[in-house]
């Protein structure tokens, strides 16, 4: 998304009287926001915003964190009413702390683990605190049936992404992987989660009924690890233009947040938020089993032939995590390919020659 | 025939050398050996369970060559030494350990234990994110009761409210004690110097007996002070000196380049603040036999103010506090290579010491010695910077 795009969004928001919320990371409950009367804009990679991070952080970062801080600190959300400043990876939560707009934030906090018995009630509680936050901050009462209604439009959302991965596990797939990151960007510029499962779900349709461009013998490549959306275009090439295809994205953008279900027929919706929310199979989380066993349906489900790890730099949690996916790729005999890289155009030459020899080798 | 102080310090910063031998010997005799890494370690926990404790925080470059094979390249030497050690069993006290406790202190710590804990029989503690009491002293609770649990089943012992009383009450006299060795720094000359506050705080995690290490610690202070009334302190009197505080995490590998220089340059480090610095020693557990000892030992350690947690308040105002206390001329802050929390918090710490209108230096390293030179040569231009302002101020008097 472009800058421009973004903050056209947040004017189009307060034209209609709706307070606006930006969050990074998938652990941050939009139901909850939603419910509030407040505009959720989940914020990936933006392109167009001067990068500022040099005035405040150390330069061995992670390029995502790097830019979080571009975004906060200069004048690309300026005009939002909130930032929620989820405490999931050290980088980005200390650097929230760096941010001079203070009060612009509100601290969320995200749990280290999925494996305690008082994960979910911390969620829950963690829940609680920001809805007394919204309340207070712009009047209006979350209700039950406000929550029941906003989890109904997220879970239509999610199913929409969900279901615009899956015309890749045809074989040949639908479409290149590309096509489908490239929707969802667009996609994403719609303001309410009904819009964009509407827009999600065209898309599907007009992929499906164009018939594949996509050559039977292309590789299939599963991509996973960190948010992928600022390197896309580099990773994404360098795999389809070399005869592979991306058949699925595991991260954080695509099935990682969108496999997650808000039960709404649950008794206690809070509960059922904080199920959700706790599903998420994240590496901050110690174990993070529950990547692995994604990852088994996935390789089935959409045919993998080779698995490409992304990771930024100093990204521990997701390079750390590396040497147990390398392990279990070689359990399952899966290819296997590990990429560190940055937002820059710097190592593209690199990145292309490795992942067509990786390729080749399929 | 009294001992002098230059023996009591070489028998502390022998201790970390010696100290494998006492482990086998505590090993030897039927004790059990529990490893740890961090300040966050409720340490009365492990006492009442009757464990000893020993830092296995990484300090030499050697095992990184190893831990690498495994762990990425652009990581924390700290954290790649303490596995490297484990994987290669060059660590006499990981080999040793019985147990080793971790904590969820930072992303690359929490993730390698996940590691670690396929060669070692761990326990890791998850600690709260955020450090507000209202939102996080719950679960805090139940996380160091679950660990109190999982050790009584693991070891096979009880976790008595009578031991966890007395373990709270020594602890508490010890971190009393320990306070008092920085507080050596706030005299002008300091009665200590930097270089040997620090071999005996880390000595003093390499002897065992308590009773016996509380009593040479005592002959220490007792000493130093003495020293000092009579005119026989470490340091010449110089009202130009740059006293300094050593601000940062995992300085145990790099102390050699960094604190070691600083007073051969003629600077004085007068007190530690962050990982194990002076702060954690000054806030003790509330006494009070007559409420929960594991809520009293929560209240404590929910106030560590590691980089870790978010929004991080505390270690301003202490870093604050500290300044004026110690009448620090300048803080440096040591993070090692690729820490994301000290690294970043540090922009914090120097804004923090701008309000206080001292200078802030900030040294990324790691355990190597490639860096050796370029550190002399900043911390020298720091020290002259120091030095010309403080002559041109107390010229003027």
């Amino acid at each position: 998304m472009e800058k421009s795009k973004l903050k056209q969004m947040i004017r189009d928001c307060h034209a209609q009287n709706r307070p606006v919320a930006v969050s990074f990371c998938s652990h941050v409950p939009q139901e909850i926001l939603e419910a509030a009367g407040v505009c959720s804009l989940r914020v990936l990679h933006t392109d167009g915003v001067e990068d500022i991070a040099g005035q405040a952080l150390p330069s061995n970062l992670c390029p995502l964190v790097k830019e979080c801080y571009s975004l906060c600190q200069g004048d690309a959300l300026e005009e939002a009413d909130l930032i929620i400043a989820e405490t999931s990876c050290d980088g980005k939560k200390k650097m929230y702390e760096l941010l001079t707009r203070q009060e612009q934030l509100y601290y969320y906090q995200v749990p280290q683990g999925e494996d305690r018995s008082y994960v979910n009630p911390l969620i829950r509680s963690e829940c609680g605190w920001l809805i007394r936050m919204l309340q207070k901050r712009f009047g209006g009462e979350v209700t039950e049936e406000k929550l029941r209604t906003a989890a109904e439009a997220l879970n239509r959302e999610r199913q929409s992404v969900m279901d615009l991965m899956a015309i890749q596990q045809q074989i040949p797939p639908a479409a290149w992987g590309s096509e489908i990151l490239e929707a969802l960007e667009k996609n994403r510029h719609h303001l309410n989660p009904a819009d964009r499962a509407k827009a999600n779900e065209n898309t599907r349709e007009i992929l499906l009924s164009r018939g594949t461009l996509v050559p039977k013998s292309a590789c299939r490549i599963l991509v996973t690890g960190c948010p992928a959306s600022a390197v896309y275009r580099k990773l994404v090439g360098a795999v389809e233009e070399n005869g592979g295809f991306v058949v699925c994205f595991e991260n954080c953008e695509v099935v990682k947040s969108n496999r997650r279900h808000v039960d709404t027929s649950a008794a206690d919706i809070i509960g059922a938020i904080a199920d959700c929310y706790q599903d998420t199979a994240c590496a901050i989380m110690a174990p993070n089993q529950l990547r692995f066993q994604i990852l088994e349906q996935l390789i089935e489900a959409y045919h993998v032939d080779g698995i490409i790890d992304l990771a930024f730099q100093t990204c521990h949690a997701y390079t750390v995590e590396r040497d147990k996916m390398r392990r279990f790729c070689a359990e399952k005999d899966m290819p296997y390919l590990a990429i560190e890289t940055g937002f820059t155009d710097a190592d593209l030459g690199q990145i292309i020659t490795r992942v067509s020899a990786f390729i080749e080798m399929l | 025939m009294s001992i002098s102080l230059p023996e009591h310090f070489e028998e502390f910063a022998d201790a970390c050398r010696k100290g494998f031998l006492a482990v086998k010997e505590l090993k030897e005799s039927g004790q059990t050996i529990c490893g740890t890494f961090c300040q966050y370690t409720p340490t009365e926990i492990l006492r009442a369970a009757g464990l000893y404790e020993v830092g296995l925080c990484g300090k030499s470059a050697a095992p990184i060559k190893t831990a690498e094979t495994r762990l990425p390249a652009n990581l924390c030497p700290l954290i790649k030494a303490s596995y490297g050690h484990a994987l290669e069993d060059s660590c006499p006290y990981a080999y040793f350990s019985d147990i080793v406790v971790g904590e969820t202190t930072c992303d690359g710590k929490k993730k390698m234990y996940e590691l670690l804990g396929e060669l070692k029989p761990m326990q890791v503690i998850h600690l709260p994110n955020v450090p507000d009491p209202e939102r996080s002293m719950e679960m805090w609770v139940t996380e160091l009761r679950e660990f109190a649990r999982g050790l009584e089943e693991k070891l096979g012992v009880e976790i008595t409210e009578e031991k966890l009383n007395e373990a709270i009450e020594w602890s508490n006299k010890e971190r009393r004690q320990a306070a008092r060795i920085y507080e050596l720094g706030r005299y002008d000359p300091p009665a200590i110097t930097g270089t040997r506050m620090r071999d005996v705080m880390e000595g003093e995690q390499y002897i065992f007996n308590r009773k016996v290490k509380y009593e040479k610690m005592d002959a220490i202070l007792n000493q130093c002070e003495a020293d000092w009334h009579a005119g026989k302190g470490p340091f010449k009197p110089d009202p130009n000196r740059p006293r300094i505080i050593i601000s940062g995490a995992g300085l145990g590998g790099s102390a050699g380049k960094t604190v070691k220089v600083l007073e051969e340059l003629g600077g004085a480090v007068v007190c530690y603040e962050g990982c194990s610095g002076i702060v954690s020693r000054r806030r003790l557990i509330d006494e009070d036999r007559s409420r929960d000892p594991i809520v009293r030992i929560a209240e404590k350690y929910i106030e560590v103010p590691c980089a870790v947690v978010s929004p991080n308040h505390k270690r301003m105002d202490q870093v604050e506090a500290t300044i004026k206390e110690w009448k620090a001329d300048g803080v440096v802050s040591v993070t090692l290579h690729s820490c994301n929390p000290f690294a970043i918090e540090t922009e914090n710490i120097r804004r923090v010491c701008e309000k206080c209108g001292v200078p802030l230096l900030h040294i990324e390293t790691d355990f190597g010695t490639e860096d050796q030179g370029q550190i002399r040569t900043r911390l020298e231009a720091y020290l002259e910077m120091i030095r010309a302002q403080k002559e041109a101020h107390n010229g003027k008097k």
